[in-house]
């Protein structure tokens, strides 16, 4: 049920890493897009969510995505996401989501 | 188990969620459902009752499991209308979807959502 999520900025790749660290679901989503949209506010830059130690993603985790993806449709940045465990990663296949992230270093097992 | 049933009855709060995710996926082990099957389970129970969850109402909702010889069949009831589900809003399309990809069944009415996974 609890979700803590770490949002650091790295310098190196000039983005925001973002690792949400348990469930995004209807209880934390909002908790964690206010956390990503505040990093972003602070410096605009492209995020990275590392889904490493994401177990649970529901409809409402990825609403809290595509609202932060529309937050940033205008500009030059990209929402990358990384590590998903083959679990969430079927979820973005089967809401047709995976076209429009950039999904990388598929985490299979 | 032939037609056993298994009743749980939550408030309608959002942290509650997890706790029928829990249940369907001791459920799920105990009439041998592989892991992939367990985790499927639980997801589409974790969408209907986002679906069923209404923020501005109290009523609880109850969720009956029935296990039958060849099925397993899962029924989702709250008083009141399942808002959500009627309101077709974008999350509850993606929520929908997710159930109907991950299920055998899906039947929704003016208050239940009913799921139905069938046994080997």
């Amino acid at each position: 049920m609890s979700l803590n999520t770490k949002v650091d900025f790295n310098y190196d790749r000039n983005l925001w890493v973002v690792k949400p660290i348990g469930e995004i679901d209807i209880y934390t989503s909002s908790v964690f897009k206010e956390e990503v949209v505040k990093a972003y506010e602070q410096k605009k830059s492209d995020l990275l969510i590392d889904g490493e130690h994401l177990d649970y993603i529901d409809s409402t985790g990825l609403g809290a995505l595509i609202s932060l993806l529309k937050m940033i449709q205008d500009t030059e940045f990209k929402i990358h996401l990384e590590n998903l465990k083959p679990n969430i990663r079927k979820l973005f296949d089967i809401t047709e989501l995976d076209k429009l992230f950039v999904i990388r270093g598929d985490n299979n097992e | 188990m032939n037609n056993d049933n298994i009743f749980l009855r939550i408030p309608n709060k959002a942290d509650y969620i997890s706790l029928v995710r829990l249940m369907s996926s001791a459920v799920g082990n105990k009439i041998g459902l592989n892991i992939d099957e367990i985790e499927d389970l639980k997801v589409a129970m974790g969408e209907a009752c986002v679906l069923s969850f209404v923020s501005d109402e109290n009523e609880d909702i109850d969720i009956s499991y029935t296990i039958y010889s060849d099925k397993l069949e899962v029924t989702i009831n709250r008083t009141g209308e399942l808002k959500a589900v009627m309101e077709d809003t974008k999350e509850s399309q993606l929520g929908k979807m997710i159930i109907e990809s991950l299920m055998d069944e899906v039947y929704y009415t003016d208050n239940e959502i009913i799921i139905i996974k069938l046994l080997d």
